[in-house]
């Protein structure tokens, strides 16, 4: 296979050489290391269909994969396995400004699109997830990401109007409006084929190419930060605020991670008495001044209230003056952001549970997070924000760890079952999962669906090559 | 942790994992402020301890030779500033000072020479 690869694509873009596949064999995740043959760069639709024939021929699994970042061993490959490294293929391929939809590829970043955007002036934006600005747009929106847009329009899958994908026979094959419009416009009116590749982390198909909604630039913008004193009054203004239909975003990260910005990266799991547990941060967009001033005193308005039902917060303060004051906390102010404190945390390892769920239950759920990782002497760190208007909401529990110590790496599994656990009798559904949580979660799964995955893996790929292992399949 | 800022000037958080967040912040706040060369003079000239009261989080910050020492103790103190950590911030970055004071929005006691050259420190390359 290594031979073929080279023929088709150049000395200088194979590699095998053991050295050279460390960096392929795991991500920063407590996930077990994987031991791939090779590593592969495509630069064309037709390599891509090319490598899969010859695999699916030899029965050689593939891995694809962008920046490795998804922080569940999505990427790390099976024994023998090829991984098609897609950063190469990095085009934005067409860009329907009036139509607000992009057609890119899978090395396209959140930084390089981006860029794109702003060098060509287009009034147009995307969202950014909690991630380093090199990592995938593509990627993200296939596995069901969210960004900082996700309180207006759910999940990053929910954006992709088409794809276009090459199956386990290499042919190609372009899904939703895409099919017939030369312009990718929504995944309808045609059966949503779409959906046969986003979630299923690779294992139906690699896709080359996916149509990717944009949306509107406002010409003002602000983000404010408030602290507050308890979990309930932080949900609770956050459904307010959902309801009210003016925000861009409200997110919630509770205290440790003011603390590890702060260059404390293992704050003591205990918050010290009287600071604020949430700092919950709420973008505003808006076309004229008027109309933000009024967005900001609906959130007085809302504050007001809340703290006349006990709820204490502090007054929101503008990011950018906070910044100013203190350039340690720039993590907060713009996307996409380089979030050393997780990614460069000691020891090296970073994993999390990120599960959607009910905003409803979102209070006690991230109650009993706080709990579970305080008990086992983590800090607690949660990221929430309601999505799509507040019908569901995301609660994601990071960890970081020492990856050399045994000790450690076997603790931070036991918390991500025992969280997995809790948010799942909860009502909540994890979300990018890893091996070990569709094993551990199996057997509580609806069979129908279950059997239902198994017979479109096994139509879309007899020979079980693509992305061997993942899902449980 | 320890952290040298350029050029000598020490800026220290005691225990920095069981600290309170305002300690941070200010640690934060003071090594920006002493990388300048006008931040260190304004420093050197301080002598005395603070006591901070923001939302519900205390610390104390003593300036002396060895440099600004911030810890969750605190003990005996020569001054004491008290109030929303909003208009605290507000303050640093270089917002008028008279007029939280005047509406109690901030609360001072104490040495008030010291307050007023610990205000010019951390105001002191405000942007």
């Amino acid at each position: 296979m290594i031979e073929f690869l080279r023929k088709l694509l150049g000395d200088d873009a194979v590699l095998d050489e053991p050295s050279s596949l460390s960096e392929y064999r795991e991500d920063t995740t407590e996930a077990e290391p994987g031991d791939p043959a090779g590593v592969a760069f495509p630069t064309t639709v037709e390599h891509v269909q090319a490598i899969v024939r010859e695999a699916s021929r030899r029965g050689i699994g593939l891995v694809p994969r962008v920046a490795g970042t998804n922080v569940g061993g999505l990427t790390n490959p099976s024994l023998g396995s090829i991984v098609v490294d897609l950063t190469r293929m990095n085009r934005v391929v067409e860009i329907h400004a009036d139509d607000m939809v992009a057609v890119i590829e899978p090395g396209v970043t959140q930084q390089s699109l981006k860029d794109f955007l702003v060098e060509r002036d287009l009034p147009l934006t995307l969202g950014y997830s909690l991630a380093p600005p090199h990592t995938s747009v593509l990627a993200n929106a296939l596995l069901g990401g969210l960004t900082n847009r996700s309180l207006k329009y759910g999940d990053q899958s929910l954006w992709i109007s088409g794809v276009e994908s090459v199956l386990a026979d290499g042919s190609l094959v372009r899904t939703g409006a895409w099919a017939l419009s030369d312009i990718p416009f929504a995944r309808v009116p045609f059966p949503d084929l779409t959906g046969l590749f986003v979630g299923w982390q690779g294992t139906t198909g690699i896709v080359t190419k996916i149509a990717f909604q944009l949306w509107p630039l406002h010409a003002m913008r602000r983000r404010v930060l408030l602290m507050s004193y308890d979990v309930p009054g932080t949900f609770a203004l956050m459904r307010r605020l959902c309801r009210l239909e003016i925000c861009d975003d409200i997110g919630g990260l509770s205290w440790p991670s003011g603390k590890m910005m702060l260059g404390v990266p293992r704050p003591n799991p205990v918050p010290v008495p009287g600071e604020p547990l949430f700092f919950v941060y709420v973008d505003f967009t808006a076309e004229a001044s008027d109309e933000l001033s009024y967005k900001e005193a609906a959130l007085q308005r809302e504050l007001k209230a809340l703290r006349s039902a006990g709820h204490r917060f502090e007054d929101p303060l503008d990011v950018r003056r906070i910044v100013a004051i203190n350039p340690d906390l720039t993590a907060f102010a713009d996307f996409p952001m380089e979030l050393e404190f997780l990614t460069k945390a000691p020891g090296g390892g970073l994993t999390w549970i990120g599960t959607y769920g009910p905003l409803s239950r979102i209070t006690a759920g991230a109650e009993a997070a706080i709990e579970i990782m305080t008990k086992h002497g983590i800090p607690p760190l949660i990221v929430t924000r309601p999505m799509r208007g507040g019908h569901y909401a995301v609660l994601r529990m990071i960890t970081t760890f020492d990856k050399s110590d045994p000790e450690e790496v076997e603790r931070t599994r036991t918390v991500n079952r025992a969280l997995l656990d809790d948010v799942t009798a909860r009502g909540f559904v994890i979300y990018k999962a890893p091996r070990w949580a569709w094993d551990h979660l199996r057997s509580r799964l609806d069979p129908g669906m279950l059997e239902l995955m198994r017979r479109v893996k096994e139509l879309l790929d007899p020979a079980g090559v693509l992305n061997p292992g993942k899902l449980g399949l | 942790m320890t952290t040298h800022t350029d050029p000598g000037v020490l800026v220290r958080v005691v225990d920095p994992p069981n600290s309170p967040l305002l300690a941070l912040l200010l640690r934060g706040v003071l090594e920006d402020r002493l990388s300048s060369d006008g931040g260190q003079a304004r420093a050197r000239n301080v002598q005395g301890t603070v006591a901070i009261t923001a939302g519900g989080m205390k610390v104390a910050v003593r300036f002396d030779a060895s440099g600004v020492t911030i810890s969750s103790e605190v003990a005996a103190t020569d001054a004491q500033v008290e109030g929303e950590l909003p208009a605290l911030l507000d303050l640093v970055a270089g917002g008028n000072v008279m007029r939280p004071v005047v509406t109690r929005k901030i609360r001072v006691r104490g040495n008030l020479v010291l307050l007023l050259r610990v205000l010019s420190v951390l105001r002191s390359g405000a942007r």
